[in-house]
Formats: structure tokens, C-alpha cells, sequence
């Protein structure tokens, strides 16, 4: 037995030396970054649950996270993204138009200007989730640098007790490819 | 020389090569042999020793028409001093006339319809991809290339350094004519079988129940090796049936082994054909009580020289001699695990539903898996009446051992080595009655003529087409045109030709007719290369493959020499890290070059998970268990207090902790579950995967209208960087720019 045994084990180193696992790697060449160094914690795209998404802000949107995953908005709520490249972009953004404003204002209309220029106007009459999309013409942004989107409200509702001003439901917006 | 005739003159000298060879091979042991069973197994004693020939022509480098021409040419001369060419031995009696008839007949008619199907242009699956693809590659490079990116290529190709035998002069055909010899040999050795042991009636049926199946016609016209491993497997059978009837006959355990050790070269199914000779020759010996280790030891030495070239060949070359399966055990960076359990998984089920479906799958309809072998074999139990026969049990237990690897690909062809064994103990039985032999076989005959195939098979079926392809086996029509009408693949490698520079490489999920374009296609699923350029394409298609997910481990400051992340969860999942950071504060480490990276499994890939690439992944490539890790030594113990893992969400089940390795050498927990966040998918991912795939020297991409994410590659063109040459039957050409 012992004599097979030290067969086994001659067979077995002879099979092992068919492997050849490295030990170990360095560090390879590293890649440049995809969209190079940000001047702010602004970026591309913001999800409104989030905390960190108040510095693409700029006005008209609340600081109060609503059920940890939207906010509202006003009547004309500004946000800023950077965007290093400014080639092959669609604006995107999710949204819902709330039934209890909707009852009282009747259908509305958001415009979505970016850097001032009109990309689209939506028409809503019903309420709900929405998710919007489309290409953004590249004379309408500035690479490298931080780029402006206002998204206006026609009717925004208005309280009949504190006169606050609310627009829509804001989860999410950006720029994608 | 026109086509036609180079494509005979390649295969019949290949033939005629292979005789000669096994004549001399036969003879120089003195073999006593009946005329008849000479030739059958001299032709595939001869195709081993060819075979072993060229293997070692492809390793010097000698892999040419005029080396081959020279070989075959000073063979055939040395056979012809030694008298080769001569008929010796005496001829079996004479088959009764009604089955001389019969035989004769049938088999007559089907060797026509075979021989100008099998000569007609080359358009199998299999055949012009692979099995012919790595033929004209290894011509192409006058011998033997390191291919790690086909596990096809690493599977052993006895039969294909036939085929490159016959190649070199006549192209495809020449090599699907090769095959076609295999396909006449094996009735003529199951009949010279028959005849030898007295039972000749049931021999002429069981040899024609096989010859003409529709699956036999199929496979053995077309350049595939199942008809060859068949043939190879009885060619065994055969000779251990001979040494056994007559032990004095010791000349031939040697060609016994050889070929034995052919049908490992043949198709790795076929290993079960050496220990069934050693069993037959141990049995047999002990039986008699005669001395069995010399003769276990000449079968195994001779069946040695015909598997060894393989698996060395495999183990210096890709690190496993049994590449590309047993790979868990050979770990090796030319196939990922996950991909191979997937695909042989496939080949245990194909689209079943049910296992009950294989008996009318396998007869009848012949579309799941691919070929039937006629409906007449639905009677096949009833060979297992032949057990009251010494012969039958022999027969059957034959069957049993070489339909073992069935279960792990029941694709129809898989049946072929067993089915001489099937046919003859159904040809015991039915030759009981001549009246039902005759209509056994004549209605086979009936039901397995291609026109006949599709009024009852699924029509989907893989068989001979209902049109016998006269014009285009004589070349009258020429064989682009024909090949361009009839295949969409050939339009597919023709495009990649005109467009593909020499040397350029083609990625594509599906795959194309590779044996028709010089250029190299990387096919996905075919190798670790191909699969991870794979991913690389899907990571910006599929919602939970980007980077998104980050993984934050939080300690005490502290100096570690290591640091490593350990995976604990068991489950069908795979880990994959993207980049693997570490911090100081705020300040990530900056990696250094005395840094060594280490991961299990598949340590290959590490660095992918330290090159700052959000597109590129390190992939465990298998099912998630806890003994997983990726590491870091640093070059000098490193002052850290957090590390960053950014992640793709396609990992549901993973469960991770942290361990750090203190400057005494002794591994410490630093930390538990991570902390979790999401980040939006970064701007430019498509440009950057090109980036990645162009810097793995692939530029081109053939995607085919049905691959995942086809639509994207067409309309979004720009983002991704890349330009469409050109468009072939749904397959469009893309250059990476």
C-alpha cells in the first residue's frame, strides 16, 4: 500500500506542475478617470432622497426629504450638474405629479430649460409617477463646467392657509448617455 | 487541378495513406486476419498512426501540402516494397445470396447519396467553425498554434489532423470526405464482425440499421469526428473480440491499444475505449490464467503514445491536459468555471423539458438534439433479448460502457459510438426471422431516405436536405455561390474578410464560419478572454453591471502590512470588485508598484480591481464560497483606516468582511459588514468599455441582430465610438474607432 501511495503522490506532484498559479500581481497601469476632477460635489446626476443632493440645489427646491426617497419642488425649481463632456446627453428625470395639487390646479405644463434654452414642454393632466427623457443638443451645455436646468410650473398649487407654493414631486435627475 | 478532383485526390490519398500505414502497422505484428477485416482495420489502425504522424509534423512546424504529399508518397512506396498492396489472409465465407443482396444493394444506394452529399460544400455548424476553423489555422502556421482564446481548439483533434491531411489538398470537402470513409468503414467492420463470429444475417442488418440512419448520414458527410470516434470505438471492440477468440493471436494487442489510445485523440467520450480493452485483456487473462501485466502493459504503452501528445500538448500550453474540462482541478486563466458549468450544464439538458422527451427526440423529430437516427430504433429494447446469446451480452455490455458519457451531452451524435453495439445485439435478435430482418431493414431503409426523413421529423430536424447536391458536389455550381445562398455565416466571414485587415481580431457572441476567413474570431462564450470582453460590452446595457454600489469598511487608523477582503456567503451568485481603494482619512492610498495583489479565485484578473477603471471588473468567474478573497501586501506596512469597494449591483447574495495583517505577521478582523451606498452610473461608461476592448487588441465587433444590446451598438454608434462597416443578413460589422 505504502508503494502506491508513493505512486499517488509522484503522480500528483507530475500533475501539479501543469499549474501555473502566480503568487502575486502589482498595481497595473491605472486608467484615467472617466469624467476628471469634479470642482464641487456636483456631478451628473443627483437622486433627491439623498442628502448630498442639496448642492445641486441652486434654488426652489425643498431641503426636506419626504419618505427618504423625493422632495418637493416650487414653482421654478433651478438645479446645476457638471458635466465634463457635453457629446451624446439626454436629460433625464423622474418625477410624479401629486393628486392633491393636480385637484386643485387642473392640468399643468413644466418647461425644461437647460442653460436657458427650451429642451421640451410637458403636459400633464393626470396624476402620477413620470419619467422624462431626452437628448440634450450639445449648443446647450458647456463642458467642463457646472450647467443649469430650471424646470418651471404653470399652475403651481398654492395653500389656502400659508400661502406655500408646491410644484411637483422631484426623485431623481440628471444627465445620461 | 479542378475542385472536384483535388477534393478526391485529398481524401482518398489521405485514405489510401491510412491503409498503407495500417497494413504495415498490422502485418509488422503479425496479425492473423481475414482478408476481409483486414482492410477495415488496417484503414483505422493506419488513420492512428496518420493521425500520431501529423501531430508530430503539426509540432516541428512541417504542417504543409508538399511535407504531407512527400509523407504520404514515401509511405505508400515503403508499403508497396513490403508488399503491402497484396491481399494476404483467407475470405470469410460467402454471405448467404438473399443478404449479399441486400447488403450490397442498400448500401450501394447510400454510399451514392453519401459520397455527393459529403462532397458538396462544406456548411456544418460545427465543421466550419471549429473543427475546420483550427485545421486551416494550423495549415495556415504550417503546424500547431497556442490558441487560448478556443477551448475548442484545445479539445484533442485526431480526427481534425486527418482532416488537415486531407485539407492541405482538397479544402473542406476533402476533410468531410474523410470523415465519409470512417462512415463506410464502420458496416464493413460490423459486418467483417459479424461474419467472423457466425452470425452474418444479423451482422447485414445491424451494419445497414447504422449506415443508413438518418444521423449517421448526417454526421459522417460533414467534417464532425462523432462517425469516426463510432467508428474507432468498434474498431476496439472489435480487436479486443479477436484477441480474445483466439489469445495466441498477441500481434494484436498492440494495434488494440493504439487505437484504443485513438479514441481519447479521437473525442475525450472516447477514453472509455482503453479501459474497455484493458478490462477485456485482464479478464481474459485471469480467466485463462495467464500472465495479465505484460499484456495490460502493451495495451497501455501503445494506447499511451496516442493520448500523451495530447495532454502534454494541453498541460504546456494551457495548464490543464484535459482542457478545457476538470478545470477546477487545473486552474488555469483560459476558462472561466461559471462559463464551462454553464455550458456543460446546457449539454446535459439542450432545450428539454423533460427527459422523457430524449427517446422521441433521439428517433423521431431529431431538431432538439440535433439528428435522429429513425424511428426503426425505437425497437432497440428488443435487443435486449440478444443477452440469452454469449455474443448478445458481450454486444450489450459494449453499449452500456460507451453510452456512459452520454448523460453529460445527450445530444443525438453522442449515441453513435453505442449504436453498433444497439444495431447488432437488434440484429441477433430480428435474424431469428429472416422475413422480419428483411422488413426490419427495409423499411429503415424506406423511412431514413431524406425526403422521406421530413414527412415525419420535426422539420427543423439536422439531416441530409431532400435535394442531393449533384451540381455543387461536381463544382458545376460554383462553392461561394452555393455556400452564400445557403449560409448565412459564410456572407459573415466573407464581410469580416474584406473589411478586417490581416491580423485584426473580430469579437462576437455568436460566431461565424471561421474556417472560411484567415482572420481570427474571438467568440464569447469560447474562452476567459472572450467572456470577459463579453462583460465588458454588457456593463453599460445591463442596469446592475456598472460600478454603483460602494462598499465602505470603516477602523481604528493602523499600520497593516495586509489587507484583505474575505467573501463568507455560499450561494449561485458571483463577487465581483471593480476598484478596491484604500484610505487614510481622506486621502486614498496611492498604489505603488511594490504593492502585490492576490485574489481567489481567479487570480489572473486582480489587477482589474486596482486599475481604476470603473468598467473593468475582478470576477470570482463561479458560484460564491467562503473561502474567497482578494488581498493587498503592501511593499512597507501602510497607516489605513477605511476601504472603498466600488461594486456592481449584480450580487445580491454576497456577505463580506475585512482582516487586516498587523505588523507582527498576525491576521486581525478590522471590520464586520460594510457600509453601503449608491452613486449614479458615471457619464462615458461606453466610451471607456471600447477603450478597454480595443486595448485587448480586438478593434473589430460582429453583432448580430439577435445579440443582447444590438440595438444600442446600431443607434448610439457615436457614444460608443464605434463605426459600422458593414451589414450581412442581420450580422453587422462594427470597427472600435
Amino acid at each position: 500500500m505504502n508503494e502506491y501511495r508513493r505512486y499517488i503522490v509522484v503522480l500528483l506532484c507530475f500533475l501539479s506542475g501543469c499549474v501555473n498559479i502566480p503568487d502575486s500581481y502589482a498595481p497595473p497601469i491605472q486608467r484615467r478617470p472617466l469624467t476628471g476632477t469634479e470642482p464641487s460635489d456636483v456631478g451628473h446626476f443627483a437622486n433627491f432622497g439623498e442628502k448630498k443632493a442639496d448642492a445641486y440645489i441652486v434654488r426652489d427646491v425643498s431641503d426636506a426629504i419626504q419618505s427618504g426617497a423625493w422632495r418637493w419642488t416650487g414653482k421654478k425649481p433651478e438645479l446645476r450638474f457638471f458635466l465634463e463632456s457635453v457629446d451624446h446627453l439626454t436629460f433625464t428625470m423622474d418625477f410624479s405629479i401629486a393628486e392633491i395639487t393636480l385637484k386643485d390646479t387642473g392640468p399643468v405644463a413644466i418647461s425644461v430649460m437647460i442653460n436657458g434654452n427650451l429642451l421640451d414642454t410637458l403636459h400633464y393632466d393626470k396624476n402620477g409617477e413620470q419619467h422624462f427623457k431626452k437628448a440634450v443638443p450639445a449648443n446647450f451645455l458647456r463642458p467642463k463646467a457646472i450647467n443649469h436646468v430650471t424646470l418651471e410650473v404653470d399652475k403651481p398649487w398654492v395653500s389656502k392657509t400659508d400661502n406655500q407654493v408646491l410644484g411637483f414631486i422631484l426623485t431623481r435627475a440628471g444627465f445620461v448617455q | 487541378m479542378p475542385q472536384a478532383l483535388s477534393i478526391v485526390f485529398g481524401a482518398g490519398f489521405t485514405v489510401v495513406v491510412s491503409l498503407a500505414l495500417g497494413r504495415l502497422l498490422l502485418r509488422s505484428f503479425k496479425a492473423r486476419l481475414y482478408r476481409q477485416e483486414e482492410n477495415v482495420l488496417a484503414f483505422v489502425s493506419g488513420a492512428a498512426c496518420l493521425s500520431l504522424l501529423t501531430f508530430f509534423l503539426c509540432t516541428v512546424g512541417a504542417a504543409r501540402k508538399g511535407v504531407f504529399l512527400a509523407v504520404g508518397v514515401t509511405l505508400l512506396a515503403i508499403a508497396v516494397w513490403r508488399g503491402a498492396h497484396r491481399a494476404t489472409g483467407e475470405s470469410f465465407a460467402p454471405l448467404p445470396p438473399l443478404w449479399r443482396w441486400l447488403f450490397r444493394s442498400i448500401f450501394a444506394i447510400f454510399f451514392v447519396l453519401y459520397f455527393i452529399n459529403a462532397m458538396a460544400p462544406e456548411m456544418s455548424a460545427d465543421g466550419v467553425a471549429y473543427h475546420l476553423g483550427v485545421v486551416s489555422r494550423y495549415l495556415r502556421a504550417h503546424g500547431f498554434e497556442r490558441i487560448t482564446t478556443n477551448m475548442y481548439a484545445s479539445l484533442s483533434e485526431g480526427i481534425e489532423l486527418l482532416f488537415l491531411f486531407a485539407f492541405a489538398f482538397g479544402r473542406h470537402s476533402a476533410a468531410a470526405l474523410t470523415h465519409f470513409a470512417f462512415l463506410v468503414t464502420l458496416p464493413l467492420a460490423m459486418l467483417s464482425y459479424a461474419r467472423r463470429f457466425g452470425f452474418p444475417a444479423a451482422g447485414v442488418c445491424a451494419a445497414l440499421l447504422v449506415f443508413v440512419s438518418p444521423v449517421a448520414g448526417m454526421d459522417g458527410t460533414v467534417a464532425y469526428n462523432d462517425i469516426a470516434t463510432a467508428c474507432i470505438v468498434f474498431t476496439v471492440f472489435y480487436l479486443a473480440q479477436i484477441w480474445a477468440s483466439d489469445e495466441s493471436n498477441s500481434g494484436l494487442l498492440v494495434p488494440l491499444g493504439l487505437v484504443a489510445g485513438f479514441g481519447y485523440a479521437a473525442k475525450y467520450t472516447a477514453f472509455l475505449a482503453v479501459p474497455y480493452a484493458l478490462g477485456i485483456v485482464a479478464w481474459k487473462s485471469i480467466r485463462g490464467g495467464q500472465p495479465v501485466v505484460k499484456r495490460i502493459l502493451v495495451v497501455t504503452a501503445w494506447a499511451a503514445i496516442m493520448i500523451a501528445p495530447w495532454m502534454i500538448k494541453n498541460a504546456v500550453w494551457l495548464g490543464n491536459p484535459v482542457s478545457p474540462f476538470l478545470s477546477e482541478f487545473f486552474p488555469n486563466p483560459y476558462i472561466h468555471l461559471s462559463v464551462l458549468k454553464d455550458y456543460t450544464e446546457y449539454l446535459r439538458h439542450y432545450d428539454l423539458t423533460s427527459n422523457r422527451e430524449i427517446p422521441l427526440e433521439v428517433t423521431v423529430r431529431g431538431a432538439l438534439l440535433c439528428g435522429l437516427l429513425g424511428p426503426i430504433f425505437l425497437l432497440a429494447p428488443i435487443g435486449l433479448l440478444a443477452l440469452r446469446w454469449p455474443a448478445g451480452r458481450t454486444l450489450l455490455l459494449a453499449a452500456m460502457v460507451f453510452l456512459i458519457p452520454f448523460p453529460a451531452n445527450i445530444g443525438t451524435r453522442f449515441l453513435l459510438p453505442a449504436l453498433p453495439f444497439v444495431a447488432l445485439s437488434m440484429g441477433l435478435v430480428v435474424a431469428q426471422s429472416s422475413a422480419a430482418a428483411l422488413a426490419l431493414v427495409l423499411a429503415h431503409a424506406v423511412l431514413s431516405w431524406p425526403s422521406v426523413i421530413g414527412m415525419y421529423s420535426d422539420p427543423r430536424a439536422w439531416r441530409l436536405e431532400n435535394k442531393i447536391p449533384i451540381r455543387q458536389a461536381l463544382r458545376i455550381e460554383s462553392e461561394e455561390s452555393y455556400v452564400n445562398f445557403k449560409m448565412a455565416s459564410y456572407g459573415m466571414a466573407r464581410l469580416i474578410e474584406h473589411y478586417v485587415p490581416p491580423g485584426g481580431r473580430v469579437f462576437t457572441w455568436g460566431g461565424a464560419a471561421e474556417s472560411y476567413t484567415p482572420r481570427e474570431i474571438v467568440i464569447a462564450y469560447q474562452s476567459a478572454f472572450g467572456s470577459s470582453i463579453g462583460d465588458l460590452l454588457w456593463t453599460p446595457l445591463v442596469r446592475e453591471v456598472p460600478a454603483t454600489w460602494l462598499l465602505r469598511f470603516h477602523y481604528p487608523a493602523q499600520r497593516l502590512r495586509q489587507i484583505r477582503v474575505v467573501q463568507t456567503a455560499t450561494a449561485a451568485d458571483q463577487w465581483s470588485v471593480s476598484e478596491f481603494r484604500i484610505y487614510n482619512g481622506t486621502a486614498e492610498l496611492a498604489r505603488a508598484a511594490n504593492w502585490k495583489l492576490r485574489a481567489r479565485p481567479n487570480p489572473w484578473d486582480v489587477q482589474l480591481a486596482f486599475d481604476n477603471s470603473p468598467v473593468t471588473r475582478w470576477r470570482s468567474w463561479q458560484a460564491i464560497t467562503p473561502d474567497m478573497s482578494l488581498s493587498v501586501e503592501f511593499g512597507t506596512p501602510e497607516i489605513s483606516d477605511s476601504v472603498l469597494l466600488e461594486c456592481s449591483h449584480d450580487q445580491y447574495k454576497i456577505q463580506l468582511k475585512l482582516e487586516g495583517m498587523d505588523e507582527s505577521g498576525k491576521w486581525i478582523a478590522l471590520a464586520g459588514a460594510p457600509e453601503a451606498t449608491d452613486i449614479p452610473e458615471p457619464l462615458g461608461l461606453r466610451r471607456a468599455v471600447v477603450e478597454e476592448v480595443k486595448a485587448r487588441d480586438i478593434h473589430y465587433m460582429l453583432v448580430l441582430d439577435t445579440d443582447f444590446g444590438a440595438a444600442d451598438f446600431q443607434n448610439r454608434s457615436n457614444v460608443w465610438g464605434i463605426t459600422m462597416l458593414g451589414d450581412h443578413r442581420g450580422a453587422k460589422l462594427y470597427h472600435l474607432d
